[in-house]
């Protein structure tokens, strides 16, 4: 029997992990001012969250709409500066809408930087208190939706790492959790494959073009998937590199397919596509592994589980990290760092199967309370750039 | 291949010990090729099975060996999967790899869903 886990219960229904107050600056120039608020309090579950962007842009402000109503996020204090392009009024008042204690502190008006700091500092000092009042109630695997991703990977990712988060989410899934997997632009090459799991032959068309959409992309770009280096590592062709990254999916059937801020409607297997649709612009798709965190988390992800060879150490703002190294070397050389050494599959002191379930494990002990390497390390790392999406098509997600 | 996700389970990954240490990983029960988790050098010898295999070239850790016979033309399954096609005669422990595999792969873009002969 597993312990009882009590999550943060919010006042539209949805359930959190983690009960954090988020600080987020709405453009660079209020970067500074939001750091210094939230520096004093990081230790005390305030994160640090924004867009430095100054013009407006649909993307960021879902993404922001996305993460300020995280079941995650218990309070949220908006820094603007006063005369950037985003439209705090909205943001505001769709978290007001979700119930979330939010208050908006424009720096232009408010006496500029020293003042702003200490009223902002006086707003988390009184809403601190108030977190505890956030209503609990007992967290079950529907409750969960969980994200996963590869940073720094090496060759043991895809024979360790990959696989072992692999059967974690097999676990998940059918125990009613919803989990979700990324970087369709790693995913050259699995295309039919992957498509051969949709759970209708539409979604399986929409998983395929999503992975067309990333070979575009990424050609423009001048970015081949398929380097020197891969075969120096022993992977053959672009398919067998493909699959290990795409062995994090596990093997369940396939449920829908989700871009940036969409919600997965129940549990399942779900691949998230981070590619920007229409024309090549604003630069790279991700331009490092936390794009691709807030991504997850703003799809409703309240933790991610991290594959990395040859060693990352980030966390992230607002959700868990927990990393999960393929090389044992790296696990030991990161100690600090590496929630789970996989690299023990390599050395014959586990099994894939033994992983699987000690990674899921551990995905309940977190969501329970229990602190990650990076949370306890105090990595709250956020990178939020322009992006445009179309909307998903009618196929993409589940009939309810 | 309708029907051929990873949906096996890795956890069946067979390891085989040879001395202290696993010498390769399976990572699918449908798989003919199998992962070194050592490196190996010409003239050293592995068990794959019953049969004791002498390896005639070095081949580094995370490289691919043949767990039978594999005849050209014959898919290479690693995850459960064809990852390629074998261009050549292999042989039961033999290196795996870009001299005797090539892709299946066809990119699909831009193409008719008729063109795109993927696995």
């Amino acid at each position: 029997m597993r312990p009882e886990i009590k999550g943060y219960l919010r006042s539209d229904g949805r359930v959190g992990i983690r009960n954090v107050i988020v600080v987020a600056y709405l453009v660079e120039c209020a970067h500074h001012v939001a750091r210094e608020i939230a520096h004093p309090y990081r230790d005390r579950g305030v994160h640090l969250i924004g867009f430095p962007g100054c013009y407006p842009n649909e993307y960021a402000a879902r993404m922001m709409r996305s993460l300020c109503t995280h079941p995650n996020v218990g309070a949220v204090l908006l820094v603007s500066l006063g005369c950037e392009s985003f439209d705090r009024t909205a943001l505001e008042a769709d978290v007001i809408a979700s119930g979330r204690l939010i208050w908006t502190l424009v720096i232009q008006r408010c006496g500029g930087t020293r003042r702003s700091i200490q009223t902002g500092r006086r707003w988390i000092e009184q809403t601190l208190p108030a977190m505890n009042t956030v209503p609990r109630c007992p967290i079950s695997p529907e409750h969960l939706v969980v994200g996963t991703i590869c940073g720094g990977s090496d060759a043991t990712s895809g024979i360790t790492a990959n696989p072992a988060i692999g059967l974690a989410f097999d676990r998940l899934v059918a125990e009613g959790a919803a989990c979700v997997f990324e970087e369709t632009g790693e995913l050259i090459g699995c295309e039919e494959i992957m498509a051969s799991r949709a759970l209708t032959s539409a979604l399986g068309e929409a998983l395929r073009n999503s992975v067309r959409k990333a070979a575009r992309y990424y050609e423009i770009l001048g970015h081949g998937s398929f380097a020197v280096g891969n075969a120096e590592g022993g992977l053959t062709t672009q398919e067998e590199k493909s699959m290990g990254a795409y062995a994090k999916s596990g093997s369940s059937k396939i449920a829908g397919l989700l871009k940036p801020g969409d919600k997965p409607p129940r549990g399942g297997l779900y691949l998230l596509d981070v590619v920007p649709d229409g024309e090549v612009r604003f630069g790279f798709p991700n331009i490092c592994d936390n794009a691709e965190i807030a991504e997850l988390i703003a799809c409703g992800c309240q933790l991610i589980l991290f594959s990395t060879g040859r060693g990352s150490v980030v966390g992230s703002a607002i959700a868990p990290v927990i990393k999960v190294c393929g090389n044992p070397e790296t696990s030991r050389c990161l100690q600090d760092d590496i929630d789970v050494d996989a690299g023990r599959v390599l050395e014959g002191r586990a099994t894939l199967d033994d992983l699987g379930r000690e990674i899921h494990d551990l995905v309940f002990r977190i969501a329970a309370g229990a602190q990650t390497r990076s949370e306890s390390l105090l990595h709250q790392e956020f990178v939020l750039t322009y992006k445009y999406f179309e909307p998903i098509g009618p196929d993409c997600l589940p009939v309810m | 291949m309708a029907d051929c996700g990873c949906r096996g389970v890795y956890g069946r990954a067979q390891t085989l010990m040879n001395m202290d240490k696993p010498t390769y990983l399976k990572l699918h029960p449908d798989d003919n090729v199998v992962v070194l988790l050592r490196q190996v050098k010409a003239g050293d010898y592995i068990v794959i099975g019953n049969q004791r295999v002498i390896v005639r070239t070095g081949i580094p850790l995370g490289h691919k060996i043949a767990e039978r016979p594999i005849n050209p033309g014959e898919q290479i399954v690693k995850y459960g999967v064809p990852i390629g096609t074998a261009t050549a005669p292999i042989d039961i422990g033999e290196h795996v790899h870009v001299h005797n595999v090539r892709s299946n792969y066809m990119p699909c873009r831009g193409k008719e869903k008729s063109d795109c002969n993927a696995p």
